[in-house]
Formats: structure tokens, C-alpha cells, sequence
């Protein structure tokens, strides 16, 4: 199959198989244990922090681990939002489902929750957050790269206007589509807490992080024993933050060439008549949407799968429900003819080629 | 301990002389439906059939299965004792001593097949009485309205004892294969699985028809189909599924055809597709979902023509006078209504005109349909059919 549905989660590298491989065979201690099998663990936990802090360009006690995006941006919106501070909580409509059903809970709980829409280009203008942020604002939470279409976020200035509007307010973004495909600096652009999961660069699903900014502290909202500095209780996964660290690791180098290959595709696919890419400039390289006039969405990917490409209508999450694409409702796009190809470092030109080719011949014989 | 399944059936009996014919019928079905290491045996003796469990066999599963094998009315498992009162006063209240916490009162009723055995049926009645009241004391006796009868039968060899508490219904109906073979005609939706259900229940052998139209329909909603087929193979027994690509016969009526008889021509070719079918696998009948008035396509009018579509063979609706929440309720008990709320598209809803005729006329619809050569059409889907054994 040639695989572009790297959004809704990417192959796993075989570095990152084999480094869970070798942490569970020579590390099976539980990090709290006071014994060496214990310390060896303890200390293989603490240096996989290191490695992962280290690509984020942030300080490893400012890392936590979870059990991945989903549950860090819970952590962030749920334990960020602080009613004392103020009761207005900005964010985007074309968020996750992770972020957006916790807003709808902060809603319910007082909060007076504004939810900012995009451009045709499906990027949420800076000047619209100017707007949205008052004195009353306690939380921002704002995506780094949408998941459907790839718009980047201007998750970079928007400090400043905290700093100006809301000084005390947390900002929050959900980097799971952008970390490790465009280049980040949390740290100078004084974003609070961010999210990333492993499953979304090559490493294992179920683990994910959450950088917090030091002197930020957040309710914690899973109890137990404690792990995690009291933020994320539960014994660590130790294999597969062994694999997300890796998998961190790698994602430094390797995706060079795939600016081109999307470009390559864009280019070939908007030739089709009827064809609308879902997007703008400031986009990733790693996701292409494209609406087909015409064509439905299932129809388009039913005729790939069968040619043996895989891809998907809007995000995977989407797709389960029914209803059509919140992202592309709010960009005012045509959702129910939407195809998303995601792409990553293991895709080949070749491939490219021999899905123009597809799409091509799929459009051409079943538009109606 | 040792048990041992008894099966009753109710309409079978009244089938006079066939009587036998139906029975060997559903021992054969029996047969089929368990794990072949499960039982040691499946016997007939009046009118009860026994199904021996092999030592270490699953008695909840085999029970399970058999509950959904039709003709079966009622199960029960019972206690298997040597025929020695001693033994059975001693050891059967203990093994009755759980269900006879469900009630608090009881009746004893006897029999003997064996009129050797050195008690009569009163006395055995008299003393497992006693016996099960010192084991369960919080129960009475009551004869004229017993929370649960104690049945005790010695046989030849053995004696079983049971409680009717410990009984599960069967589906009823009659013996798969008692009543010649159908074809259903299958989508992935709520309403033919329910119809293929109620007419197998009645002792038809099922086999079904698919249409599917990729890219329109995807893997998905044939793999939800071929589901759907195996729930029902739990009742039915394995069967064929034929399979047919349909796909440039929607986009030829679609393209070529007054678009308020799209559903119509596509259900009319349907049905002849289904009846060649059908006839190539000696079936009698056709069955469908088709409930009166649930959708444009099922009025009055509409029906008949479809209807008119079928030359030969009968067409059975067995939903033709349900509401949705009854077929609905029949789909949950028969565990396909999860499967069938799947959201994949289904090839009837494909292309669905934006202003269907609810009072079709016949010869317009005809007329309509003479635009596509309907033999062509109806001869490529059957010779492109593929056929999948589905079994439960």
C-alpha cells in the first residue's frame, strides 16, 4: 500500500521498534522501585526525558509524559483553565476533537468559551485573536498545524498580545501535526504547554508528552500514585517513551525531500478539473487536502484503496462520526468531497507519481 | 458433576406422520451447530431430544448454540445420577441447591421409564420432597401454584434430575431445511437480516444476494455484510452469499434513465437478478425487507412494481406489516441491529433521486427502463457474481 494517511498515524520506524524492544527486555523495573532493577529503569526514564526535551529545544523537568495528545491537551485545557484568573478561554473552531469536547466541559462550567473561525486559507488570522483576547482571558489554546489541512497556526505572536491583553493567561498548543514537520520554538515564543504524540512521528501510539513551562502549575486532573510530578499518575510506559524519545530523535533529518514530493502532487492534482485545494500558503508539507467537484469523498477513497492508496476524508476522528468536516464547514470548503493525503519521510517521487496517476483516473471516471 | 441437555420442541410434534422427518431434521441441525468434540451424543426418546456433553465440554456454549437453532422450544440442563435413590436423595438437592434459591416454592413431579426401579413416581416425589426441603430451607412446598417443578426421571440407564427454573427458551419455529430454500436478498441494513431471520425461522433453508458498487460502497460495508451473514449463519447453518458487482449497472440507469425512476429500475433489475440467481440454486422463493411505506420505494404502488419485475418465483415480505421499532426490537434480540447501524454507505442509497415517485405507474416505468438494455445488464451482473460460504 502506499501509505498517505500519515495524519492519522505514521509507520512505525524500526529504530523506534527496536529501542522498545531493548527497553522492555533490559529495563523491565518500575521507575518508583527501590531497587536496582528500580534505579536502572529511574534512570533510563529520566534520560529518555533528556532526549525528547532536547528536540523540543525545551528543559527536560519541563516534560511530562501521558498517554498522548489526546490526554495532554486535556491536562492543558482542563488543568490550564482557572476560573479565579478569568472566565474567557480562546481557541480556534478547527481544533481536535481533544480540545474542542474539553471546551465544550469548560463551557458547561462557567467558563465563556470563544471559539475563533479561519480564512479560506484555514488559518485563524492573528488579528482575530487581538479581537477575542480580553483582560477576562485565562486560557489560549490554539493548534500548531491543523490535522485536516494543514494550515500552520500563528501560535508564535501570540504572546505578545497576552502579554498586552491578558498577562496572566496560559497558552496552550496542540503540536501533535506540527512537531518534528515544521520548525519549532516554544520556548521563544513563550507558548506555556505544549502537546505531542508518538504515534504522529514514527513512534509508538499510546504515549505522548506535554511541555509545561516552568513556574506554570495546572490542576492535576488523573489521580493516583503520583508519577509525572503529581501532574500524570500511573507507572510510566517506559518502552514506549524509550520509542517516542527515538522516534523524536529521528524525526531531526529524513523529511527533506518532502516539501517537493507534496509540491509535486499539489501541482499535478490541481490540473484536475474541478479540483480546490483546501488550503493556502502557510501550510505543512506533510498534508495536502483537496476537494474533488463532483466526486464524494468515500467514493475517492474507496476508488484509491482499491488502486492500493491509502488516504482519508478529513481526520481520522472525523470519519468514524458522521456529518462532514468541522475544519472545512468553518473554512466555508466543499467537506463532503474532501480528500486528505498526509504524507511522510518514507514516501518515494515514485509513489507520488503512481498516485497522480490514480487520482487522476479515479476522478476522471467516477465524477458525475 | 456430570449433565446432561434435554431439548423440547413444540410445533414439530403436531406434524403428525412427519413427525419423525422433522425430528431427524433438527437432530441433524444440532449436530452441525456444535463444536464436533463438544457432545457424546444427540438421541430422540418421546419426544425429547438428549444431548450428551463429552466430559470437559462447555455446557454454557453448547446451550448458547442451541438457542438458536429453530424447532428448539426449550433447553434444560439436567443432573445425571446413577439409579440409586440413596445417591440421588443425597447428591440432588445439592445439585439443584442454586436454582432453588430463585424461588421459594416447589413442587417434586417423577417419572419412570424404568417401572423396575424399586420406587414408585409418588414415592420418589415424596422423598426428593423431603430431601430438597432440608437442603433448601427457606422453600415450601406448593402444589397448585409451584414457584418451580423438581423433575425427576429415572430412565434406563440413568437418572436426571432438574428444576424447570434452569430452563432458557429456544427460538421456536421449525427445523432449517423443513421448508425448502429461499434467497434473501441482503443490503447492510436493519431490514433484511430480520426478514432472512423470520422466514428461516419457519424452516427455510436461506441462501442471500449482495449488491455492492465500489468505489460507491466500500470493503467496509461488503465486510459489514458478510457479518451480518454470519450472525444470521448462527441460526441458519452455513449458506451461500452471492455477491454482485453492480456498480455500471446503477451508473447505466442513472445516466440513462428520468431520474424520479431511478430507485425503481434499480430495484426492478434487482429483483430479476436475484430470481436468476435464485433459480440457479433451486431456490422457491425470494425474500425481502421491504416494509410498506418505510421508504418512497415501499409504498403500495411502488411494491407492485417492483413485484412485477419477478416472473416466476414468489416473493416473500415478511416485514410487509411491521412498524420500525417492532423490526428493530426482532434486530436486537437476533444480535444483527449493531452490525446493521454501521455507517457505510449501502448501494440502494448511492444514487437516490431527489424526487422519487411514490405513486409509480407501471407502463411509465417500463417505458422509462426500455432507455437501458435491461437483459444486457441483468445477465452481466449475474455472470460477474462471486459467491462467498458464509457460516456462523
Amino acid at each position: 500500500m502506499i501509505y498517505l494517511d500519515n495524519s492519522a498515524t505514521t509507520l512505525t520506524a524500526p529504530e523506534v521498534v527496536r529501542e522498545m524492544v531493548d527497553c522492555m527486555t533490559y529495563y523491565p523495573g518500575n521507575p518508583s522501585s527501590r531497587h536496582r532493577l528500580g534505579a536502572e529503569a529511574a534512570k533510563h526514564l529520566e534520560d529518555c526525558r533528556k532526549r525528547l526535551a532536547k528536540t523540543m529545544g525545551v528543559q527536560p523537568d519541563e516534560v511530562y509524559f501521558t498517554s498522548g495528545g489526546t490526554e495532554s491537551d486535556n491536562i492543558a485545557v482542563l488543568g490550564g483553565a482557572n476560573i479565579k484568573k478569568g472566565k474567557r478561554v480562546v481557541t480556534t473552531a478547527v481544533e481536535h476533537p481533544a480540545v474542542l469536547e474539553c471546551m465544550k466541559r469548560l463551557g458547561e462550567q462557567g467558563f465563556e468559551v470563544v471559539y475563533l473561525n479561519p480564512g479560506k486559507d484555514g488559518v485563524v488570522p492573528l488579528e482575530t485573536f487581538r479581537e477575542a483576547i480580553n483582560a477576562e482571558t485565562c486560557l489560549v489554546s490554539v493548534m500548531a498545524v491543523n490535522n485536516e489541512t494543514g494550515a500552520i497556526m500563528p501560535v508564535d505572536k501570540i504572546k505578545p498580545i497576552l502579554q498586552k491583553a491578558a498577562p496572566r493567561a496560559l497558552l496552550h498548543t496542540d503540536a501533535v501535526q506540527a512537531f518534528g514537520h515544521i520548525p519549532l520554538n516554544f520556548a521563544r515564543w513563550g507558548v506555556d504547554m505544549v502537546s505531542i504524540s508518538g504515534h504522529k512521528i514514527h513512534g509508538p501510539r499510546g504515549i505522548g508528552a506535554l511541555y509545561v513551562r516552568k513556574g506554570v502549575t495546572l490542576k492535576e486532573t488523573v489521580y493516583g500514585g503520583g508519577q509525572e510530578r503529581g501532574l500524570r499518575s500511573g507507572t510510566e510506559n517506559l518502552p514506549a517513551i524509550a520509542g517516542l524519545a527515538m522516534a523524536a530523535e529521528l524525526m531531526k533529518s529524513g523529511g527533506e525531500h518532502v516539501p517537493a514530493l507534496k509540491a509535486r502532487l499539489m501541482e499535478e492534482v490541481l490540473k484536475i478539473p474541478g479540483t480546490v485545494h483546501n488550503g493556502g500558503e502557510n501550510e505543512s508539507p506533510y498534508i495536502l487536502n483537496i476537494s474533488f467537484e463532483g466526486i464524494r469523498s468515500e467514493v475517492m477513497l474507496n476508488a484509491l484503496n482499491s488502486a492500493g492508496i491509502g488516504v482519508s476524508s478529513g481526520s481520522a476522528c472525523a470519519s468514524a462520526k458522521s456529518g462532514g468536516s468541522h475544519v472545512l464547514k468553518a473554512m466555508g470548503a466543499m467537506a463532503d468531497n474532501s480528500v486528505r493525503f498526509s504524507l511522510s519521510r518514507y514516501n518515494t517521487e515514485a509513489e507520488i507519481e503512481a498516485t497522480v496517476a490514480a487520482v487522476k483516473e479515479a476522478a476522471e471516471k467516477w465524477r458525475r | 458433576m456430570r449433565e446432561i441437555i434435554l431439548i423440547k420442541y413444540g410445533e414439530i410434534i403436531l406434524k403428525g406422520l412427519n413427525r419423525s422427518r422433522f425430528e431427524d431434521l433438527l437432530i441433524g441441525n444440532i449436530k452441525k451447530a456444535l463444536p464436533k468434540d463438544s457432545f457424546k451424543s444427540v438421541r430422540k426418546s418421546q419426544a425429547i431430544t438428549y444431548v450428551e456433553p463429552d466430559d470437559g465440554a462447555d455446557v454454557d456454549d453448547i446451550i448458547a448454540r442451541l438457542q438458536k437453532i429453530f424447532g428448539i422450544v426449550f433447553i434444560a440442563r439436567a443432573g445425571v445420577f446413577p439409579k440409586d435413590m440413596d445417591v440421588i436423595l443425597k447428591e440432588g438437592p445439592e445439585y439443584l441447591a442454586p436454582y432453588m434459591e430463585l424461588v421459594d416454592t416447589f413442587k417434586v413431579e417423577a417419572k419412570r421409564s424404568d417401572k423396575k426401579f424399586p420406587f414408585d413416581s409418588p414415592a420418589i416425589s415424596r422423598e426428593m420432597g423431603g430431601a430438597v426441603l432440608r437442603r433448601s430451607r427457606h422453600l415450601k412446598v406448593n402444589v397448585a401454584e409451584p414457584g418451580t417443578i423438581v423433575r425427576v426421571e429415572i430412565r434406563e440407564n440413568e437418572a436426571y434430575v432438574y428444576a424447570d427454573i434452569a430452563r432458557v427458551a429456544g427460538p421456536g419455529g421449525m427445523p432449517t431445511g423443513s421448508n425448502g430454500r429461499a434467497t434473501l436478498l441482503l443490503s447492510g441494513g436493519i431490514d433484511s437480516p430480520v426478514a432472512g431471520y423470520m422466514l428461516a425461522k419457519r424452516g427455510v433453508e436461506l441462501n442471500a444476494v449482495h449488491f455492492f458498487s465500489p468505489p460507491y460502497t466500500s470493503d467496509l460495508a461488503k465486510e459489514k455484510v458478510i457479518e451480518l451473514g454470519r450472525i444470521l449463519a448462527g441460526y441458519t447453518g452455513k449458506y451461500s452469499l452471492y455477491i454482485v458487482p453492480f456498480t455500471e449497472q446503477q451508473l447505466a440507469i442513472r445516466d440513462n434513465c428520468p431520474e424520479e425512476h431511478l430507485t425503481l429500475i434499480m430495484r426492478r433489475m434487482m429483483m430479476m437478478v436475484a430470481e436468476r440467481l435464485a433459480k440457479k440454486s433451486k431456490s422457491l422463493a425470494l425474500i425481502t425487507g421491504e416494509s410498506l411505506g418505510q421508504v418512497a420505494s415501499q409504498t403500495i404502488h411502488a411494491l407492485g412494481v417492483t413485484n412485477e419485475a419477478v416472473k416466476d418465483l414468489p416473493v416473500f415480505r415478511p416485514l410487509v406489516g411491521m412498524d420500525k421499532d417492532e423490526i428493530v426490537s426482532v434486530a436486537r434480540k437476533i444480535g444483527t441491529f449493531e452490525t446493521s447501524i454501521l455507517p457505510y454507505e449501502d448501494c440502494c442509497t448511492v444514487f437516490v433521486p431527489k424526487h422519487p415517485t411514490t405513486k409509480p405507474v407501471l407502463g411509465k416505468v417500463l417505458q422509462s427502463q426500455s432507455k437501458i438494455d435491461m437483459e444486457y445488464w441483468v445477465n452481466k451482473a449475474v455472470d460477474e457474481t462471486e459467491w462467498v460460504l458464509i457460516e456462523g
